[in-house]
């Protein structure tokens, strides 16, 4: 019941939040930028075609009409059409939005895995070699620039090598059916093999540059963690219980170790989106984050708007999850 | 060896240290105890003296930065020193069960209490069945005095000190233990509550005849409870009697020390206390640790560190002022 | 005993204390290699930035389309990229940017940090809602995402990047100084001195700052690699300085569309990202293990 109540208040909250994000955007958006045809069309545009650009675009009218127009199109789920693709931007989102999807579950998926339990060995074998062997990979993680990390790789196993394909999310030649425009869950339901190989392929150099960052920080915290509740009373009351090493790390400190390490899981999904953004343009995947790259460049402030603001939403989502979770895990937080 | 002193337990020459910046702390520096089947041993002294320390290197528990450097500890006819860990993992919590100082914190935040309990039930009885073993957490909860409808679906921040200390020792007593160490068990809680928690000891270890050993700092406590008594001071047992003995006539400088601090009532004028400080372990002096302070003091006491020595039937002191030169 | 001489014996009595906290504390230092080692990079950077003009053998700018696409080689430590200029040349004076960078983007995100933080938590309920929630909005955003957008509507220069970071990065020290400022608020002292008529603005500037200020400087440390991870992932992208400014992202940029071929262009700056960072965190580690209670033992 508390819980209930918990999740019921930050949804208000998020709303709130939300609307100011929404101000926030515009403000960049359509209140920073200077003359926003311009540095769209160029100099030398003719009158008439900047004066209709600026009517479509709604920028002949006043700030605060322009405002209300904004926030009543994203009640409808309208962020206007793309100057560069012609498209509702809604729909552009839509279709890239996927590919980002099953490239953060997959560098999620390794950051958890790899995060928590490398961390976890690390604070079990303290000081001894492995430890640190595994501290200094964590250390790295952190400190290398994805993009640049990115580029040694497809260097690495794809020029060098040879051993992977190189950029893009599949090769031309294997053809999966878009039944939830995610590839591997597609090709596992049209029992597509080929089409799983190569899109395992194509994910897996992506996936690992997105997801070695975020998993060197959880098992920054895992280890740090682990560590200090391996300190605490009630472990050596579990050992006095007779519970061997095993039994004590896994049913009790395990549970308890996990809970900042879910903090970090959570701001590292942040991290995630904003690394998509880096990684899909190093490897060219058709995804969200390349798409906000590009419209960034060529100032396509309605597709900018969109996709930011549908990015924020995303992020505060996640950030709930993390927070209910991170409440579910923890009786004390319940408050 | 020396020859065995206590049938369940007998601690000689236990010698712990613990690795700090500012060098070596020698802990215990050869601690003795021992403890027959069915009594009840206290063990006494002021913080800082290793009581604790000496519970938790009993079970084995000791972690860097500490460590045993020596000593035997027979239990039951086995020398704790000599087992396995997969056979130290058999005794704790079966054969021997500790009941620790801070109950809250002893137990972990996020498993509910009546699952804390049940572990120690499934340690004793393994291949009970859910419901079997929920019956046998209900009646361990209402064995300490609790309400198990209300306790056991409970999470221990929710509970009071002294409900959380019950459930402690409902844990400790699911698996009828050869020996129950209760180190400092009411030191934590309000002083109403300590009484409730030491009665609740006292009756269980009577009804159930449980080998107990009990450390505190508080002579009173122990005089109530223990049916022999070891004093210890900065690492050493320094005398070790029965409670009447020890009441009746104490030998050892400190212990006299200890008891003649004790204010009386109608008693006027300073209290006395014991002149100097507590030593620093990491330098602590030479021969008996307790000479700087010692109005008896000689020569021989600062260079020779004394053993723990019958004095009379059943009453050992360490104090070179009961031994005669060799 | 004179009086000064029992002046002095009291002062070494209450500077004890402190004295062996501090001596402690260079203990723990020394023995953490992970702080030593950290330093000693940092060092290295801020010399190698200080001396740039001393060290780089070559203008940062100067082209020499004879000379370009060259491989490492004595003349030219990094090569040359593809307008014929010493990568080695470019990556030095990249350094002073990067060091630019940090302190600019440091002390403003401080600042706005500091400010929200202590007024929220100091004058509590309504304008701790609101500055709160204001908070709450640009952490709503993905750091990167935020700073990008920022830049590209401000249009891509130096100052517009420092300052779009600065205003993704304020929100942490927010939080950070308004729970210092909560704790600081509610001890009686405070409650003293307001009784002796001191105003709000100075005791939020003398006692509730200098307490604050602390774990701020403390997660500084921690936060001073993402700072610049996030410039240089904006100078990749084509968000940051304009070219021809050598920073260090920039640089990767340049270097991407000869990848394969010509390795080095990419290579060095990122391993100057690479070290510098990682000097960084291993210093922000170091300080924060020495000031960790548990692990002061």
């Amino acid at each position: 019941m508390k819980l209930a109540f918990y999740i019921l208040r930050r949804l208000f909250l998020m709303l709130i939040v939300m609307l100011g994000v929404a101000t926030i955007v515009f403000f960049i958006t359509h209140v920073i930028p200077a003359d926003p045809v311009g540095a769209i069309l160029g100099g030398n545009a003719p009158l008439e075609t900047v004066d209709k650009l600026r009517h479509q675009l709604g920028l002949d009218q006043s700030l605060h009409v322009q405002y209300f127009r904004y926030l009543g199109g994203i009640f409808h789920g309208d962020f206007g059409v793309s100057i560069v693709s012609n498209h509702k931007v809604v729909d552009d989102i839509l279709e890239f939005f996927p590919a980002t999807v099953e490239l953060a579950c997959a560098a999620m998926c390794f950051t958890v895995l790899f995060g928590v339990f490398l961390g976890t060995v690390s604070a079990i074998k303290r000081n001894r070699p492995i430890d640190h062997i595994l501290r200094v990979f964590s250390i790295l993680g952190v400190s290398m620039p994805g993009f640049w990390l990115g580029l040694l790789l497809l260097l690495l196993f794809y020029f060098k090598l040879g051993w992977l394909p190189g950029t893009g999310r599949n090769d031309l030649f294997a053809f999966v059916d878009n039944i939830t425009g995610l590839v591997l869950v597609d090709s596992i339901i049209t029992r597509n093999w080929a089409g799983l190989w190569d899109a395992v392929k194509h994910i897996i150099l992506p996936a690992f540059v997105l997801g070695y960052a975020s998993a060197a920080s959880v098992a920054r915290i895992m280890r740090a963690s682990m560590l200090d509740v391996l300190r605490q009373d009630y472990i050596r009351t579990a050992r006095s219980k007779g519970l061997g090493r095993r039994v004590v790390i896994f049913r009790h400190a395990l549970k308890n170790a996990m809970i900042p390490a879910v903090t970090v899981i959570g701001i590292s999904f942040g991290d995630l989106l904003s690394g998509a953004v880096l990684t899909e343009t190093i490897f060219s995947w058709p995804g969200l984050g390349r798409y906000i790259v590009q419209s960034l460049l060529v100032l396509d402030y309605p597709a900018i708007t969109g996709a930011t603001l549908f990015v924020a939403f995303i992020f505060s989502m996640a950030n709930l999850v993390v927070d209910i979770s991170y409440a579910a895990l923890d009786p004390r937080m319940r408050l | 060896m020396e020859a065995i002193r206590g049938d369940l337990l007998d601690v000689s020459e236990l010698r712990v240290i613990f690795h700090t910046y500012r060098g070596t702390i020698k802990a215990l520096n050869g601690v003795e105890l021992w403890l027959n089947r069915g009594e009840r041993l206290g063990v006494v002294g002021e913080s800082g003296c290793g009581k604790s320390v000496t519970s938790l290197a009993l079970m084995q528990l000791i972690q860097q930065p500490g460590e045993i450097t020596g000593g035997r500890i027979m239990f039951d006819g086995r020398d704790l020193m000599t087992l396995s860990e997969k056979e130290l993992d058999g005794v704790r919590g079966r054969e021997m069960a500790t009941i620790f100082q801070e109950p809250v914190a002893a137990l972990n935040p996020v498993m509910k209490a009546g699952a804390q309990v049940a572990e120690n039930v499934l340690r004793a009885q393994p291949g009970l069945s859910r419901a079997e073993t929920r019956a046998e957490v209900e009646r361990m909860l209402s064995v300490v005095g609790l309400d198990p409808k209300r306790v056991a679906d409970h999470y221990p921040h929710e509970l009071s000190g002294g409900m959380a200390q019950r459930v402690m020792i409902a844990m400790a007593l699911s698996s009828s233990p050869k020996l129950l160490i209760a180190d400092e068990p009411s030191s934590a809680l309000d002083v109403t509550i300590q009484a409730q928690i030491l009665n609740l000891l006292n009756e269980l270890v009577r009804t159930f005849n449980y080998s107990a050993l009990l450390i505190t700092h508080d002579m009173g406590v122990a005089a109530e409870f223990c049916d022999r008594i070891a004093v210890m001071y900065a690492g050493n047992t320094v005398e070790y009697a029965s409670t009447l003995d020890l009441f009746a006539k104490p030998l050892h400088p400190y212990s006299c020390g200890l008891f003649k601090a004790i204010p009386k009532i109608g008693q006027t004028g300073e209290l006395s206390a014991i002149p100097g400080e507590v030593p620093d372990l990491v330098n602590p002096p030479s021969g008996c640790r307790f000479h700087p302070r010692c109005a008896h003091a000689t020569e021989r006491c600062s260079r020779e560190t004394p053993k723990l020595l019958p004095a009379s039937e059943g009453h050992f002191v360490a104090c070179h002022l009961y031994t005669r030169e060799s | 005993m004179t009086s000064t001489a029992s002046r002095l014996e009291t002062l070494k009595k209450q500077l004890r204390p402190r004295l062996e906290d501090f001596r402690h504390t260079v203990y723990l230092w020394k023995k953490t290699p992970l702080a030593m080692i950290g330093s000693i990079l940092i060092l290295f950077f801020l010399l190698v930035a200080i001396f740039a003009p001393l060290i780089a053998p070559y203008d940062a700018f100067s082209q020499n389309l004879y000379n370009k696409l060259q491989p490492p080689s004595w003349q030219h430590f990094f090569g040359t990229d593809q307008l014929g200029r010493d990568v080695f040349s470019r990556v030095v004076y990249g350094a002073r940017i990067e060091v630019w960078i940090i302190f600019l983007v440091s002390s403003i995100s401080i600042a706005i940090g500091l400010l929200m933080g202590i007024v929220a938590g100091y004058f509590g309920r309504f304008v701790d809602e609101t500055l709160m929630r204001i908070t709450d909005m640009f952490m709503a955003f993905p750091r990167l995402v935020l700073a990008m957008a920022i830049t590209a509507a401000m249009g891509p220069t130096l100052t517009n990047t420092i300052i779009a970071i600065a205003l993704v990065d304020w929100t942490v020290y927010a939080r950070l100084s308004r729970a210092d400022t909560i704790k600081v608020k509610t001890q009686p002292y405070i409650e003293a001195i307001r009784a002796l008529g001191a105003t709000s603005p100075r005791i939020m500037l003398s006692h509730v700052l200098p307490m604050s200020i602390s774990p701020v400087i403390v997660q500084l440390t921690l936060r001073m690699g993402t700072i610049i991870l996030t410039a240089a992932g904006l100078g990749f992208l084509g968000l940051g300085a304009p070219p021809p400014t050598p920073e260090w992202g920039a640089i990767v940029a340049d270097g991407r569309s000869h990848i394969f071929e010509q390795w080095w262009i990419s290579t060095f700056p990122g391993l100057a990202i690479a070290v510098v960072v990682l000097g960084f965190n291993f210093l922000g580690d170091g300080v924060r293990d020495i000031l960790d209670p548990k692990i002061r033992r």
